[in-house]
């Protein structure tokens, strides 16, 4: 069975300038083809979308399926609990126009079964990259207890070389498709200190070595400086949040093609939301830090690095509904983007990232047909992607 | 506080026998509960919903489901890891409440699927499901009917069942289900094989009552069902052979008594080619018995509850209204029928503010285009409106 939609003025995330008066083709949940003017051909349906905007479906590389931005419990969590929770997630960023992520973190490895579970069985969910569990050191960033006993841990803990590579022997083997490591600590906990590192370069560099050899990619979660540094010395292909990089570290990134995914939501949804609900220590801690972080996320950009939309949707009040959005805005607002920029660090540039380029990320014959679509311009302004009754399409299946 | 008062309706209440036409209720959308209800000259408070002459009913309450169970699988599908199970069991709440079921109490859930999802029901992360009464896992004797994988808790001595629901109890089990006869989907036993012993069953009992909780015994056939009476179980699940003396003993001790019709009917309905043979020959055979000795006990006065284990083979989450249709094809009132979702309350120990339409109960109810009273098909209609503490809900 095979739509043609036309009259449609196409960002296919490839190129910069919007295509107008175009249409596109879709068989079998795939783009057959695009073309201008008036279509080639008559298919099965024949949708005329009157001169609204295309878009790729948007890719958000760093969600936590599990966590919930309203309750914020993370520990003791059973793996219904975290099941329930995250099937909520999914349908919420599906809903929103997301429809491929990659989760940097999951207890249980749920979302590596969800991702398998959705293969043979109806799941409204985005196409889904799947950490499982993440790596911390013992005492770490992502060292707390889960299940209702506390019987398992959230992260493998490892701390050494060694226990490193069977970890993530381990991980791969059970379906991991993107290691994460936690290079440092994280800014809210207050007993840490901004610039502590973690896990150190010898133990992330045998994360990256075991996960190339299988060619999948490690994210690493560093915030303070010096991790930064250790996580890029280890040869990681991303770096998750990256508070205070530094010129040259972002020079090194430049020139070694390794992303930044600043997740700028996090520190936002705490200041924009999270005021009467958070200790005032903390809001004024994230302020501060969150200064210093856009300034710095800022100076990456304008330098060249490859800055993805990513939100850490899941932390506080950092919502699967709107978090994608939000961070394309602060990319535009904040950062310095265009929005056309903005777009490509939701679409092409995230489907490089994540792997999944081949058959996403942008719309091209041969690819799936994800795509919204909204009625303003998105390249003229960002505002655009936040339209609620935006239509959604994944696979060619309108979804909303 | 804000009410809410709805107007030119026909009412059951689920208790009355009768239709009161030109019905009126009003909500208090603070507490979710019925203020008042009338007919005639409605008061006038702060929002009118004008339900153009349609039927409200309470929403049902369905004593017996598992929702953790696949109706696709031939044997349950408990074997399905605990994301799969839980991926399915909230779809599953979303029917139930969908097919106008307001309230259930599980009868065993893979997991303690059933436990957790509550607690999240409760805290408002999910959404537009009926309210649950939890069992957790159910207990069952080693080889037993409820030995399947990840399902009943294998106890074979009253200090195991002791610790074992002691130990539920403590996990958050609400309502205790253990097993004692075969059953129809066990290829191991019959439906005649006693299973736990009365004092095994005793103990659950005991340490169920002591917590002010329920328990529900699955007893098909003698002298298993005789065995849970005397263990002093709240209700008995199914009782294919329910026989007089076993009656006589659940009048005195106010026995309920739970026939999931629906569970039986549906394998040789629709089972044919698509399970093993002999599962549908043990259902086949006993359906017959179950209908006569059902009608005889509800004859003779025991109380019967709307419960439909849904879950079970064909037997799928939206069917629950079912079950009156098959009631009534086997004699009972339609009155009757209907009324068995308020005893289901009452054996719930949730009637005081559940199972009727009547001032300070849930207003949990249904609308229908079609009185439900004069044909109880009516209840099956698939876009009927469903209401929970008085939110609309589908």
């Amino acid at each position: 069975m095979s739509t043609i939609y036309y009259n449609a003025s196409i960002f296919d995330g490839k190129n910069e300038e919007i295509t107008r008066d175009a249409w596109f083709e879709v068989t079998d949940g795939r783009i057959a083809q695009i073309g201008t003017g008036k279509p080639s051909k008559k298919a099965e349906k024949n949708i005329d979308l009157k001169g609204k905007y295309v878009t790729p479906g948007l890719i958000n590389a760093h969600t936590h399926m599990m966590m919930n931005p309203v309750t914020n419990k993370l520990e003791y969590l059973s793996e219904t609990e975290v099941t329930a929770t995250a099937i909520q997630n999914l349908r919420d960023l599906l809903e929103s126009g997301v429809t491929y992520i990659r989760d940097c973190g999951c207890a249980f490895n749920t979302d590596i079964k969800l991702r398998n579970f959705a293969k043979e069985h109806d799941l409204e969910a985005p196409g889904i990259i799947a950490s499982g569990r993440p790596m911390s050191m013992t005492g770490g960033h992502g060292d707390f207890k889960e299940g209702a006993d506390g019987e398992i841990d959230w992260s493998y803990l490892t701390d050494s070389p060694d226990e490193m590579r069977k970890s993530v022997r381990t991980a791969l083997k059970i379906g991991a498709d993107n290691i994460k490591v936690m290079a440092t600590g994280g800014v809210m906990s207050a007993g840490d200190n901004i610039d502590d590192t973690a896990l150190t370069p010898a133990e992330m560099r045998v994360a990256v070595e075991e996960a190339h050899h299988k060619g999948k990619k490690v994210a690493a979660h560093a915030q303070g400086n010096s991790g930064i540094q250790n996580a890029l010395d280890a040869g990681v292909d991303s770096i998750e949040h990256g508070i205070y990089v530094d010129e040259k570290q972002a020079d090194y990134m430049v020139k070694n093609n390794v992303y930044l995914v600043p997740t700028l939501n996090a520190a936002a949804s705490i200041s924009k939301y999270g005021r009467d609900k958070l200790p005032s220590y903390m809001i004024r801690k994230n302020d501060q830090v969150k200064s210093d972080f856009f300034k710095n996320v800022s100076m990456a950009f304008k330098k060249g690095v490859k800055v993805i939309v990513g939100t850490d949707a899941g932390t506080p009040f950092n919502s699967f509904k709107t978090g994608t959005w939000e961070e394309m805005q602060l990319l535009v607002n904040e950062i310095g983007a265009t929005p056309t920029q903005a777009l490509l660090s939701a679409t092409q540039y995230a489907a490089d990232l994540i792997g999944i380029s081949d058959n996403y990320g942008t719309l091209e014959p041969g690819k799936f047909a994800d795509f919204l679509v909204l009625d303003q311009d998105p390249t003229q302004s960002i505002d655009a992607i936040t339209q609620d009754n935006k239509l959604v399409f994944q696979h060619g299946k309108q979804i909303k | 506080m804000s009410k809410t008062t709805y107007t030119n309706f026909n009412l059951f209440d689920g208790k009355s026998n009768e239709v009161k036409k030109s019905a009126w209720l009003v909500v208090d959308e603070t507490t979710g509960k019925i203020d008042q209800v009338g007919t005639g000259d409605a008061p006038s408070t702060d929002q009118q919903v004008d339900l153009n002459g349609k039927y409200v009913m309470p929403g049902m309450v369905n004593c017996h489901t598992h929702i953790c169970m696949d109706p696709t699988a031939g044997d349950g599908g408990t074997g399905a890891n605990v994301v799969d199970a839980t991926v399915h069991a909230v779809q599953h709440l979303h029917d139930l409440l969908k097919s106008g079921v307001t309230y259930i109490r599980e009868c065993g859930s893979t997991f303690d699927i059933d436990i957790a999802l509550n607690e999240l029901r409760k805290k408002g992360v999910l959404k537009k499901v009926p309210e649950i009464l939890p069992s957790g896992r159910p207990y069952s004797m080693t080889g037993g009917h409820g030995d399947f994988p990840n399902f009943g808790h294998l106890v074979d001595s009253p200090d195991e069942m002791r610790k074992a629901v002691r130990t539920g109890l403590k996990k958050g089990t609400m309502a205790v289900k253990v097993m004692a006869t075969g059953g129809v989907m066990t290829p191991g036993d019959f439906m005649a094989d006693p299973q736990l012993s009365v004092e095994e069953m005793k103990v659950a009992a005991d340490e169920a009552h002591h917590k002010g909780r329920i328990i529900a015994a699955h007893a098909e056939g003698n002298p298993g069902i005789m065995n849970a009476i005397k263990a002093g179980v709240d209700s008995i699940e199914h009782g294919f052979y329910v026989n007089d003396e076993e009656i006589d003993l659940m009048l005195k001790q106010g026995t309920y008594l739970t026939p999931t019709f629906v569970a039986d009917w549906a394998i040789p309905e629709y089972g044919e080619g698509k399970m093993p043979d002999w599962e549908i020959k043990k259902a086949a055979d006993a359906l017959d018995d179950l209908y006569k000795n059902i009608m005889h006990a509800w004859k003779r006065g025991v109380p019967i509850t709307l419960g439909t284990d849904a879950g079970t083979p064909f037997n799928d989450f939206t069917m629950t209204p079912v079950e009156f249709q098959l009631m009534v094809e086997q004699g009972a009132t339609n009155f009757d029928s209907l009324e068995t979702s308020y005893t289901s309350a009452k054996l719930m120990k949730i009637d005081k503010e559940y199972g009727t339409l009547e001032p300070n109960k849930y207003a949990d109810f249904l609308v229908l285009d079609n009185d439900p009273l004069a044909d109880v098909k009516a209840v099956q209609q698939e876009d009927k409106a469903v209401y929970k503490k008085g939110v609309q809900v589908y």
